[in-house]
């Protein structure tokens, strides 16, 4: 990596650190609440391009380089998926799904779970399995950060590695600049230039797109299949599926936080930042992909795929930009590793610890309890990402495929079938999650020529329907569950636009209102 | 069968209460709604007040960066017993009949309790720093936040009841008896 590369790397990390400093000692206290508890208070750009950065990780700069790298065009499967995925989420399940975890005031997805299917083993089920899986992903990003930081410092793997967790550590414990809305907003507006650039300068250096799909079929047509290389997966609709619904719809088995905030007067941030958000996904989540694809032309001879993203900016970019291009991207990574690191630590403590093992755990004891097990954690992810590190790619897809399997069919259930019961959600979870762990190690994967994520899903909803039927007398769904899921539903005459318009902020408050005029009569 | 919602706010004993500054009236209400269902003839039934406890804390973390110190304001719902960030507000002390003030179903000290587990939850997931918020409470109050009931109807005689913020205008469905 030359020096110019390097200077631009620390004088990046330079300017974040000093927004950082600035936005806390200045405007910290005054601004930055509404934003770090939920409020709004940063404008509509700032809001969306810092929530959408968190979105961003290893996997982006990793793997879906690595897969347009190795498999060309089919790749893009992928990305579909992603794109629509964000539709899917908010308009087919969304919203209800809001309404009820709101009405029943769950704090995370894995109290909604139990609240919705109550019994212990909900909770404890879905908690070992949320630990277990987004610890993976973290492994992920730990290798990521590894990588990147190996090719941009030039130290050997193992050291970038260390460095990589330390940092990542550091932040996990401490907070780190990433928690401030404007080096959040910094960091993505230089990524979105960068992967742009990077494009840009990837098409550019193959002579546009028709003459590199040209040459794409010179070195092998099947590169430009959506089938993929070697057409391998040719007439494999179960495969394409599954990798359609990785992004699109894997993503909601992930474990999510819900947070609630009362605004005190009506801005238009949030539709504007949802505006945003959009375009951004359309521009960003297929740049990856392409410029893995134009990599095969780029860098025929890339020992790691994964590497290709970052090799194809080393060649083509300025020294200049580069640096600050590779910078932000690693500090996304590690952004990312912090966050679910986060999230993986609170699961294990609230839902877990708190709920199984010491009921009357302080609030202090259980923030240690998270500390050590992300301590374990770390040292655990070290040593693996060190001895033997899988793909990212691959890492990310399988985490999503069993998380998806596992959760995806109790959610929609929960809030569409009023018999999905809680013997019927516990089969289906460890159905789900067991089907999309061993169908590829069992070689089932090709023999069917069915993709995990399918396989885990089709099990998953079976399993939720057969069993709740046939547990219905011995299990039935409560009362109070049916009432808050008709409160969720009904909808009446009112017009789509207005049901658009409504605040689901405000749906404890109808709930309370409701209860109170209908016992009134 | 039509839930019947008194039009008028009867004549009943006064309550005074704090509550939050309402900024939107009937006839805004009424706007807001009739310019999103303007098929549906939309009338004001009725103004509630809704019972919240609000603390307001000032927390302080440690981070990498130096101590961040952190205004927040903590509304929990004393119907449902949920609880929730907000943005600052303004108050006035008023007098307004009774029967038009939800009454609250839980004491000060679960509500306290819940507005603090709160608090730790959403700093440490919003500030991504595993560190315990050291926190002193500035205020704390019973308030009430003034809302509009408002009856939609078409000519076809479908109906529904909507539930107005009157600070923000926003809203939400109610799921009443006697609605389409």
């Amino acid at each position: 990596m030359s020096p110019i590369v390097l200077i631009f790397l620390v004088l990046y990390y330079a300017i974040v650190v000093g927004i950082g400093f600035w936005a806390v000692r200045k405007g910290g206290a005054k601004n930055m609440e509404g934003y770090l508890l939920g409020g709004r208070q940063v404008g509509p750009l700032v809001t969306a391009l810092t929530l959408q950065s968190t979105s961003m990780s290893g996997y982006m700069f990793l793997g879906a380089g690595s897969a347009g790298y190795t498999t060309g065009y089919w790749a893009i499967w992928y990305a579909a998926g992603d794109i629509g995925g964000g539709v899917v989420n908010l308009s087919i399940i969304g919203r209800r799904m809001r309404k009820v975890s709101k009405i029943m005031g769950s704090l995370t997805s894995i109290e909604y779970l139990e609240n919705r299917y109550p019994h212990a083993a909900t909770r404890l089920i879905a908690g070992i399995l949320s630990v277990f899986f987004l610890y993976f992903y973290v492994l992920a990003q730990f290798i990521a950060g590894g990588k990147g930081m190996a090719l941009v410092t030039g130290l050997p793997y193992w050291a970038a590695l260390t460095i990589a967790v330390v940092i990542i550590m550091i932040y996990t414990f401490l907070g780190g600049y990433f928690a401030v809305a404007y080096t959040d907003f910094f960091q993505s507006l230089v990524m979105v230039i960068g992967v742009v650039w990077i494009l840009t300068a990837a098409l550019s250096a193959v002579g546009g797109w028709t003459e590199a799909n040209a040459k794409l079929a010179e070195i092998d047509p099947t590169y430009l299949s959506i089938w993929g290389k070697d057409l391998q997966y040719q007439g494999q609709w179960g495969e394409v599926a599954g990798a359609v619904l990785i992004f699109s719809v894997g993503y909601m088995g992930w474990p999510h936080v819900v947070t609630r905030h009362l605004a005190m007067t009506n801005p238009q941030t949030a539709r504007m930042a949802g505006l945003y958000s959009t375009l951004w996904n359309l521009l960003f989540v297929t740049s990856p992909y392409i410029v893995g694809i134009l990599a095969i032309l780029i860098l025929p001879e890339l020992d790691d795929p994964e590497m290709a993203i970052f090799s194809v900016a080393g060649k083509l970019l300025p020294g200049a930009v580069t640096g600050i291009v590779m910078a932000a991207i690693m500090a996304a990574i590690m952004s990312t590793a912090d966050s679910i690191l986060l999230q993986v630590g609170t699961i294990a403590s609230r839902d877990i610890f708190y709920r199984f093992i010491k009921p009357d755990a302080s609030d202090k004891h259980m923030v240690w309890v998270s500390r050590i097990l992300i301590l374990v954690m770390g040292a655990i992810g070290f040593v693996i990402a060190l001895l033997q590190p899988p793909g990212v790619f691959d890492i990310v897809v399988f985490t999503t495929s069993v998380l998806g399997s596992a959760f995806l069919p109790s959610y929609v259930c929960a809030v569409w079938w009023k018999k999905a019961n809680t013997p019927g959600a516990i089969a289906s979870m460890v159905g789900g999650a067991l089907t999309a762990f061993f169908w590829e190690s069992i070689g089932l994967a090709s023999a069917t020529a069915t993709h995990p994520m399918l396989a885990g899903l089709v099990i998953s909803f079976i399993l939720i329907i057969v069993v709740s039927l046939a547990t219905q007398k011995s299990s039935p769904v409560k009362e109070h569950i049916i009432k808050t899921m008709d409160e969720a539903a009904k909808l009446g005459p009112i017009p789509k636009g207005m049901i658009a318009s409504m605040d689901t902020n405000l749906t404890s408050e109808s709930k309370g209102v409701s209860d109170s005029l209908n016992g009134d009569k | 069968m039509d839930q019947q919602i008194p039009q008028q706010e009867p004549v009943a004993t006064e309550q005074t209460i704090l509550a939050l500054t309402q900024h939107i009236s009937a006839q805004q209400a009424e706007a807001v709604l009739s310019a999103a269902a303007s098929q549906f003839n939309t009338q004001i039934q009725r103004r509630i007040y809704y019972p919240y406890y609000w603390v307001h804390f000032h927390y302080s973390v440690k981070t990498v960066l130096g101590k961040r110190d952190i205004e927040a304001y903590c509304f929990v719902d004393l119907i449902n017993n949920l609880a929730s960030t907000a943005d600052r507000f303004e108050s006035e002390t008023i007098s307004v009949p009774a029967n038009n003030v939800l009454q609250s179903k839980m004491d000060e000290e679960a509500a306290y309790k819940t507005a603090r587990t709160y608090l730790l939850h959403s700093s440490i997931h919003k500030m991504k720093a595993l560190l315990l918020p050291k926190y002193e409470i500035v205020q704390k109050a019973f308030v009430y936040k003034p809302f509009w009931i408002a009856r939609c109807t078409n000519a076809n005689r479908e109906q529904f009841h909507m539930l107005v913020d009157g600070v923000t205008g926003k809203y939400e469905a109610l799921t009443l008896d006697g609605d389409s």
